[in-house]
């Protein structure tokens, strides 16, 4: 359908695809059968078994390989004579200036977070290389054309910052803080991306485990995939049992939370091997004895209302802009959770 | 055997276990695996369907490799079925994959009982007689059909289907039932229990706001004759109330519930959901369907128990407030949404009863999940292509003729059966001439083919009642233009469509497209019409 002419042009073009992943795969293949013949993929991820569903260039067996590798190799056993030159590499790293931009005809992008969207569509303004940017989430999907002088850019229009995050995402990679550990009940104001997973984890999992129904299912707890580990034993977790003092209670959730459930994500090693590993902490390493009782004895502790007094107070830290030890962290869990449970006994 | 569930993790999270297990169910049959189908095939396949036959006759040529992804070279001379059913294949070993190298338009005629044994069939690059036979076979052998077509840069998906009843539509944007304005027995009695007028501003801030509004709209209401605040000058009253109440204004729950304000006033029941309320299918018999027993059963909910309202949710949206108070309303909510079920259940038991059904025979997550979905039920009845071409739906049309923006799509639709009706007539599509497409259109013969084209499609529009109505010179020319050709581009996003509709007809979730989606690959804008 297309002239002579149009063909010559699409066979002379140098594209540049940003993501192999979902619509990577899809792009690269109408690419290819449409006749263009010197394609360039950046993509920093490794595959995964949960991308087999739809990245239809990618096999079981290539597991833990480069996409943008595995990709290569599947479009050249279809299309021999073209020319595909794959970067296993990060979009942002700096050997991808305005000088290799400049380089491409036109840029796809395939991505799926808005910082590295953003980071191209600049260096696109920068170089004067048309962008067409698109993105899909469920049943919904769009794709723009960015071209300097003629259309908005990326980012002329402000992006709502997404209220609901994918729970695959955190579930599996909970490393968006670095290994950090934060956990402030009661302050929950924090929205940087980078807490996102400690925010999710405390509001869908530890609240509902511990304060709502037990019962109801939840996404978010990663179960270890020991062959005794029964589903009724790792459930009751969140239960207290009779024979467990409140300490003992709080150290059996933190330790299955910060430690055992780590350790399970962890021993799906492809998912790593690109990314921060978590570190499984336990409690016995962070305050080895137990706790003593804050103003000497109970008495005298439980004579006062508390019920107002934040875990904070009741520790004796003042700063609320402070950054927490993770020993300090600890301490704060276990006292909001005495605090919380003796105030819900009063009650 | 953690395997499955872990490469099907993304697309379990849309449509859950319930959705996959209907999938994997569901066995599916290709007509003609051209780029079109090979590519609605492909997204089924990686999604795990039960299994697929596909149905096509031709020898792999040359002019497949420029667009259709599951053939390479070595497939050249081969049945092109038996090459595309091994690729597919090789992209998910759990789906049972086979092919019959055969003419759909001979099987049609030869087999016509061969289509009985599929949940759905897929039809691509058929042609109007053949559609037509197609779907009275398969009206009558209750199998779901979805036709597509690509054609150069325009294309179609059409379904088939008597009725499809959705229970879980997941609209999103919902208002969440939440009953502000008719609080039951004990969520008023919980409201009660709580003094908005406390002085330790700690507790103050903590009180969430669905007990807020509670007692707010009950104080308007004393103050109104029991009126909900309807106009917009009442309804920022109601705010100016809310906001009265605020002891600081950094009181997060007062903010809420000024934001929420407007829950108070209930939705009211959408027309969609009214008719399918009064629609004649509720007046169950044995031969009645679970879906219209349970619909029976909840116009007499909301007629008896339900004292008018629907059977409710149960589930309420984060909210600031303290940790005891908001289990308590969860608690609250979710205690009324149990007892509702149990009031539809019983009444579900009758009926079945009644109806001389085992009063058992619907389970109880079956009605557990209808009764959470019961205010976003959705029905589908798609009229025979017979129908649609014998008793065009002309004022509909004329509808959607009016819209400037979208007369190109229509004259698509039009053309597309117009090259049927002449490939019919001249045995070749417009344009094609020994199988090479004449590149100028100064040609005589194209221009012939353009006038020939035009007068077929002159004779659909007046047909569909448009007498006055001409279409663009320019879109039949490009139709000419087209030749026959299938673009992967454009038969990767046709088959794309196809296959997400053939999704939610078998997961029987998401409400599937209302009429023919038609697809102008030129201006990149797509319509659903009313057909």
């Amino acid at each position: 359908m297309a002239s002579e002419e149009q063909l010559k042009t699409i066979e002379g073009a140098k594209v540049l695809m940003v993501g192999a992943g979902g619509i990577g795969c899809e792009l690269l293949k109408t690419l290819a059968l449409s006749g263009f013949r010197d394609i360039h993929i950046i993509d920093m991820d490794t595959i995964e078994v949960s991308n087999l569903n739809r990245q239809f260039l990618f096999r079981q067996s290539h597991v833990g390989q480069s996409k943008a590798k595995v990709a290569r190799e599947a479009i050249l056993k279809f299309r021999p004579n073209i020319n595909i030159t794959p970067y296993h590499a990060n979009v942002k790293d700096p050997m991808f200036n305005m000088e290799f931009f400049k380089e491409f005809n036109v840029v796809l992008n395939g991505l799926d977070n808005l910082d590295a969207r953003r980071h191209v569509n600049r260096l696109c303004l920068a170089a004067e290389v048309p962008l067409v940017e698109s993105g899909t989430t469920g049943f919904l999907g769009q794709v723009t054309v960015h071209v300097k002088g003629k259309t908005e850019c990326y980012e002329c229009q402000p992006k709502p910052t997404p209220k609901t995050y994918p729970v695959c995402t955190i579930t599996s990679t909970p490393s968006k803080n670095q290994g950090k550990l934060v956990v402030r009940f009661g302050r929950m104001g924090m929205s940087t991306q980078d807490f996102v997973h400690c925010i999710v984890w405390a509001k869908d999992l530890l609240f509902a485990k511990l304060f709502g129904d037990r019962t109801r299912e939840n996404d978010l707890y990663v179960r270890s995939n020991d062959a005794d580990g029964s589903v009724k034993h790792s459930e009751d977790i969140f239960e207290q049992s009779p024979d467990e003092d409140l300490e003992q209670y709080g150290r059996k959730i933190y330790d299955n939370i910060f430690g055992h459930s780590i350790e399970a994500t962890l021993s799906n090693e492809e998912t790593w091997r690109n990314r921060n590993k978590p570190k499984p902490i336990y409690i016995r390493d962070i305050l080895p004895h137990k706790i003593a009782k804050p103003n000497g004895s109970l008495e005298e502790n439980c004579a006062i209302d508390d019920t107002n007094v934040s875990a904070m107070a009741s520790l004796g830290l003042k700063n609320p802009q402070d950054v927490w030890s993770l020993e300090e962290s600890t301490r704060i869990f276990m006292e909001a959770l005495r605090l919380f449970t003796e105030k819900r006994k009063k009650v | 055997m953690a395997e499955p569930k872990n490469k099907y993790d993304r697309q379990l999270r849309i449509w859950g276990e319930q959705g996959q297990a209907a999938l994997e169910k569901a066995s599916i049959c290709l007509l003609n695996c051209g780029p079109t189908g090979s590519e609605a095939l492909k997204n089924l396949v990686l999604g795990g369907i039960g299994s697929v036959t596909i149905v096509d006759e031709f020898k792999v040529e040359m002019s497949d490799l420029g667009n259709n992804f599951l053939v390479d070279a070595s497939s050249v001379g081969q049945s092109r079925a038996k090459c595309v059913c091994t690729f597919l294949q090789e992209l998910n070993d759990a789906v049972k994959a086979k092919f019959i190298q055969e003419s759909p338009e001979r099987l049609l005629e030869t087999n016509p009982s061969f289509f009985s044994q599929f949940t759905l069939v897929i039809a691509t690059q058929l042609l109007e007689d053949s559609i037509l036979k197609l779907d009275k076979i398969c009206r009558e052998g209750n199998v779901m059909l979805v036709i597509a077509r690509s054609y150069g840069l325009t294309g179609l998906v059409r379904i088939s289907v008597k009725e499809h009843t959705v229970i879980e539509s997941k609209h999103e944007h919902f208002v969440e039932d939440l009953r502000f304005h008719n609080p039951w027995p004990e969520l008023k009695q919980f409201a009660e229990s709580i003094d908005l007028n406390v002085v330790d501003p700690v507790v103050h801030k903590h009180i969430p706001y669905a007990v807020i509004l509670i007692k707010l709209v009950e104080k308007w209401k004393e103050m109104h004759d029991g009126h909900l605040p309807s106009t917009r000058k009442e309804k920022d009253e109601f705010k100016h109330l809310i906001k009265s109440l605020m002891l600081d204004i950094d009181e997060d729950n007062y903010k809420e519930a000024i934001r929420a304000s407007f829950k108070v006033c209930p939705e009211g029941i959408g027309s969609d959901l009214r008719q399918i309320l009064e629609d004649g299918s509720a007046e169950v018999d044995f031969g009645s369907s679970d879906f219209w027993v349970m619909v029976a059963a909840l116009n007499e909910f909301i007629a008896n128990e339900g004292e008018g309202e629907f059977p409710l949710e149960g589930s309420i949206p984060d909210m600031t407030s303290s940790t005891e108070c908001y289990v308590n309303l969860q608690k609250i909510y979710q205690a009324k949404a149990e007892v509702d079920f149990l009031a539809v259940e019983q009444r579900v038991r009758s009926i079945l009863k009644r109806i001389g059904r085992d009063s058992d025979a619907i389970s109880r997550t079956d009605i557990k999940t209808f009764c959470r979905n019961s205010r976003k039920l959705a029905v589908r009845r798609y009229r025979s292509i017979e129908d649609e071409f014998k008793s065009p739906a002309t004022l509909e049309l004329q509808k959607n003729l009016n819209d400037e923006e979208y007369s190109y799509t229509f004259g698509f639709y039009v053309l597309l059966r117009a090259i049927d009706r002449f490939a019919a007539n001249y045995n070749r599509f417009p344009g094609l001439f020994d199988r090479r497409v004449q590149y100028s259109l100064k040609s005589s013969e194209v221009a012939d083919d353009v006038h020939r084209l035009n007068s077929i499609a002159v004779g659909i529009l007046n047909n569909l009642g448009f007498k006055a109505k001409t279409l663009y010179e320019d879109l039949v020319s490009e139709m000419c233009r087209f030749g026959g050709a299938e673009l992967h581009a454009v038969a990767a996003f046709v088959g794309g469509i196809a296959s997400q509709e053939v999704i939610k007809l078998i997961t029987k979730q998401f409400v599937p497209v209302s009429g023919t989606f038609i697809f102008d690959g030129i201006e990149h804008k797509s319509q659903v019409l009313p057909l």
